[in-house]
């Protein structure tokens, strides 16, 4: 089976659909072999999932009600065209607001100075991103795992060996956290710490695929 | 059929090599080479599993690839019969050029490949192993990454973006010039000297990040570590805004720390454990983020 035939569970798998009754099931166990040996997929599953991590922590804006009435003139003036380069615009569009809102996430994220302690304590700007982080790991854990015996020993246990690095990196963090639930700083080197996991879990994947060795 | 035969070679030698553990270690080794042609912006893409690989940029258009297969086994024949299951494939592109170490399954293979390569400095280099230093000088790449091994990089260069990553090792940059610039480690130290990017990511999570050189105007550096320390030393009189913070270490400057506020917003700040401010005219921008470790910028 090709990738293309993989299309359409990628967003499924990567929002988190697992499993149907409707033999989605079967799906998902035959993409998860595919994504196995896969590098295009894989990178196609990682960017998604930046992606939908980076969406979840982003606030949701509305926008002005002139920018409606502007379009809904434009359309008017012009209505032999519009049809034809609605979707183009459309996507064009999307892709502006998530390179647009993937940026402002990543440079925006307030700085131990910027955060009010009151805001940070009530709303855990972490916590979203911290979910996403955990599902993503779970999910390139369950692969790597069942690929594990492809691995050499020696890289196998360098790769476990670090894992165990940045497990006690994210518990110090989590620790901290829990001491000091205002401190960014602690935010900041939690996610630090799980976006490095998941690169490495990332690697790992990769690793057991077909690419580096045979 | 070809393949149960291959695979029953495969069991034959590896029973052969293990049958005599505690015997004298016998290397064999086997020499290949091979040259090739690669055009300004061409692209040299290298896949190692084991050994140690240098790359040297040079002025001519003339790709040279020289390698040394070795096992070492107590038993020579065991040796020889493992050293002949070790492929160098070579595939040549349109200005592109693939090399791919290829040993059988299992992979806990008992081989290595060195590889010693020249290559055109305007090429376009990409490298990754499983085990084993990478040492690129005069290079242009985009690419290095090994899961265990150090990694050496001397007056190299990138047409725009390059990565240089290990998971278990350290990373040792001795002038540098591109545009973003990224260096990371899980364990390992990174020393990073003379690098001349718009952009410039340092991470390690359980190591020391060092940087030691001059900043570029409007330039953004980037350095985080879990568990380790970072120092800069920093030379020329670029100015800088600075946000560095540390959870349970120490952080300090030798530069007098305007306490106005930079560009990026906030209050400026100057504590034992954060520092936030302005030097000269904040063209560059620096961000130093430790948990555990000390931060200190000081004058080279």
């Amino acid at each position: 089976m090709n990738c293309e035939t993989f299309t359409r569970l990628l967003d499924d798998y990567v929002d988190g659909v697992r499993a149907r009754n409707d033999g989605s099931d079967a799906d998902r166990v035959a993409f998860e072999a595919h994504l196995a040996g896969c590098q295009r997929c894989q990178a196609l599953v990682a960017d998604f999932s930046r992606i939908r991590l980076t969406a979840s922590t982003l606030e949701e804006h509305v926008p002005p009600p002139r920018l409606w009435a502007n379009i809904a003139a434009s359309v008017d003036a012009q209505p032999h065209r519009v049809f034809a380069w609605i979707p183009i615009a459309a996507a064009a569009a999307l892709a502006i607001v998530v390179v647009g809102a993937t940026w402002v996430a990543w440079t925006h994220l307030p700085s131990e100075s910027q955060q009010p302690a009151s805001v940070a304590l009530e709303q855990g700007p972490a916590a979203p991103a911290e979910a996403q982080y955990e599902e993503a790991i779970a999910g390139l854990e369950r692969l790597a795992s069942a690929q594990d015996a492809a691995l050499d020993p020696q890289t196998r246990a360098v790769l476990q060996q670090n894992l165990a690095t940045i497990d006690r990196a994210i518990d110090e963090s989590r620790a901290a956290l829990a001491d000091e639930p205002a401190s960014a700083l602690a935010q900041d080197s939690l996610l630090d710490a799980l976006d490095t996991k998941v690169a490495l879990l990332q690697d790992a994947v990769a690793l057991t695929s077909e690419d580096i060795n045979q | 059929m070809i393949r149960g035969v291959r695979l029953a070679a495969v069991v034959l030698a590896f029973g052969l090599a293990a049958a005599l553990p505690a015997a004298a270690q016998n290397e064999i080794t086997e020499r290949f080479s091979r040259t090739a042609r690669l055009e300004a912006d061409g692209t040299f893409d290298l896949t190692n599993v084991y050994g140690d690989i240098v790359l040297t940029g040079g002025t001519g258009r003339e790709v040279t690839i020289d390698a040394v297969k070795r096992v070492q086994r107590p038993n020579p024949n065991a040796a020889r019969a493992l050293l002949r299951m070790i492929d160098i494939q070579v595939t040549e592109g349109a200005n592109r050029l693939e090399v791919r170490t290829v040993v059988p399954r299992p992979r806990n293979f008992p081989g290595s490949v060195d590889y010693t390569i020249t290559i055109p400095r305007d090429v376009r280099v990409t490298v990754r192993t499983l085990a084993g230093t990478v040492r690129a000088t005069n290079v242009s790449s985009e690419l290095l990454k090994s899961v265990s091994g150090d990694i050496d990089i001397v007056d190299g260069s990138a047409v725009d973006a390059v990565t240089a990553s290990t998971v278990s090792g350290n990373i040792r940059v001795r002038g540098f010039r591109g545009r973003t610039v990224q260096f990371g480690t899980v364990t390992g130290d990174i020393h990073v000297e003379d690098v001349q990017a718009d952009r410039l990511t340092v991470r390690a999570v359980n190591g020391n990040i060092d940087y030691a050189g001059d900043l570029a105007r409007s330039g953004r550096y980037e350095f985080v570590t879990h568990s380790g320390d970072i120092r800069l030393m920093l030379a020329g009189a670029t100015g800088f805004e600075v946000q560095a913070n540390s959870f349970s270490g120490n952080v300090r400057s030798d530069f007098p720390i305007d306490r106005r506020s930079g560009r990026e917003g906030g209050r400026a700040s100057v504590t034992p454990r954060g520092l936030r401010g302005t030097f000269g005219d904040a063209s560059a921008m620096l961000v130093l983020r430790a948990f555990s470790g000390n931060i200190v910028v000081g004058r080279r």
